[in-house]
């Protein structure tokens, strides 16, 4: 389950319970009917931190195939777990969030995508946005760009932190036994910890880059270190008393909008960067 | 469908979605982390000395994927040495660094273990000690 499409970022229509009944690979541009039981060697886990989730793609890379989406038991493909049908991209595309998905990256920019998610309302435009801008953010750096790639959607993010996530009955695809009451808190609480997650990212980038925002990292283990429960509102109290004064304190709004002018600049001055695949994350081995 | 009685481990079942022709031969030496096999970090074919199972037949489900569930019990698993550590004896070891085989360097990776332990009614059978793992899990698990 957790080497699965569902829980890869390049697919933003799932995440654990949450999505639609079906998943969409915004590399291999299929639909994924099987995202609980397929994969491939592309895959990089949302669940985990950006250092952890690397070493663990380094070595899903060396047992599955990059070119192929297979069954996770058996390593074979199977014809009817993906499709490439256009009735079928035109049922997904029916859905405000799959259309947005679909047109990811086909045609006009990337984040002008991910900034029409951040505009829509619910809990899989969120996860959509936030899977997504993980794959876009690391691609970015992965084309020698700066940390600063990720700096609207740092922004975004931060600013709905706090927020409780805005998830519909219709939005759980399975309870897996679970009471579905607390099937919704524990996905709330995994939609907050993605949000730091993209956060914690940008942190690490710019920690690379030796930007002085990189002092701010750990806000992951930190937070789980205070509030050891699923209770949202106590995780909500600590981003607003703890994260959100020390990120703030290292990116005020007045940095933010300094290298925002910077980036449009810099973006303005090159000419449109050709399309290139994702570098494969370097092994690092297991701590 | 979700039941609103306590599991009984007394009378249900711990369930485990596997393949169709065997369950897991789990690896007694291998690294007993939980935080570590919960989260299953190196993937299908990794090394454990832990079998995951659950008390929710959907969550078994989920995992067969295609295969077959296995069904076993607290009883048959003590009376052939294999221990079990319940959901409740994991979620109240699974705390900021986590306590004991769940101590972990990262607390955010404990946390989303212990939401794992919690979102699939996890119950491990700890097969530290078992000197024939293959022969115990023959002997303890049935096919449903």
């Amino acid at each position: 389950m957790l080497h699965s499409c569902q829980n890869c970022w390049f697919n933003g229509l799932q995440y654990g319970a949450l999505g639609l009944s079906v998943g969409y690979c915004s590399r291999h541009r299929i639909i994924l009917n099987a995202a609980d039981a397929t994969t491939c060697g592309l895959h990089v886990r949302k669940d985990l931190s950006l250092d952890r989730a690397q070493q663990v793609a380094a070595v899903h890379a060396a047992r599955y195939a990059s070119s192929l989406i297979v069954r996770i038991y058996g390593n074979e493909t199977a014809k009817d777990d993906v499709s490439s049908n256009e009735r079928d991209l035109d049922s997904l595309r029916s859905d405000a969030v799959g259309d947005v998905v679909v047109e990811y990256g086909m045609l006009d920019s990337k984040i002008e995508s991910l900034a029409q998610l951040k505009a829509m309302s619910g809990a899989r435009a969120e996860v959509a946005m936030l899977s997504l801008a993980r794959s876009y953010v690391s691609h970015c750096i992965g084309r020698q760009g700066s940390w600063t790639s990720g700096l609207h959607l740092y922004w975004w993010t931060k600013e709905r932190l706090t927020a409780t996530p805005d998830i519909a009955i219709t939005d759980i695809r399975s309870t897996g036994g679970l009471q579905l009451a607390r099937q919704i808190e524990l996905t709330a609480w995994s939609v907050v910890m993605l949000r730091l997650t993209v956060i914690d990212d940008i942190i690490e980038y710019a920690a690379a880059q030796d930007d002085s925002f990189g002092e701010v990292r750990g806000l992951l283990d930190k937070s789980a270190e205070a509030v050891s429960t699923f209770n949202l509102r106590t995780l909500a109290k600590w981003m607003r008393t703890e994260a959100l004064p020390s990120l703030d304190r290292m990116l005020p709004y007045e940095r933010y909008v300094e290298l925002a002018r910077q980036l449009h600049k810099d973006q303005s001055d090159e000419a449109p960067p050709a399309i290139q695949a994702a570098p494969a994350p370097a092994p690092l081995g297991f701590v | 469908m979700p039941s609103n009685k306590k599991w009984n481990p007394g009378k249900q079942p711990l369930l485990r979605g596997d393949s169709k022709s065997g369950v897991s031969v789990p690896s007694p030496s291998a690294d007993d982390s939980i935080v570590r096999h919960i989260l299953y970090l190196e993937g299908p074919g990794r090394e454990t000395p832990y079998l995951s199972t659950s008390e929710e037949f959907e969550a078994a489900k989920v995992f067969a994927q295609g295969g077959a569930i296995w069904a076993t019990s607290v009883r048959k698993a003590n009376d052939s040495g294999v221990r079990h550590i319940s959901k409740s004896e994991l979620l109240s070891c699974m705390k900021g660094n986590g306590k004991g085989k769940a101590k972990w360097n990262s607390a955010f990776e404990v946390m989303q273990a212990r939401r794992y332990v919690e979102q699939w009614s996890e119950h491990l059978l700890d097969f530290r000690t078992i000197a024939e793992p293959a022969a115990v899990v023959a002997l303890i698990f049935e096919k449903t």
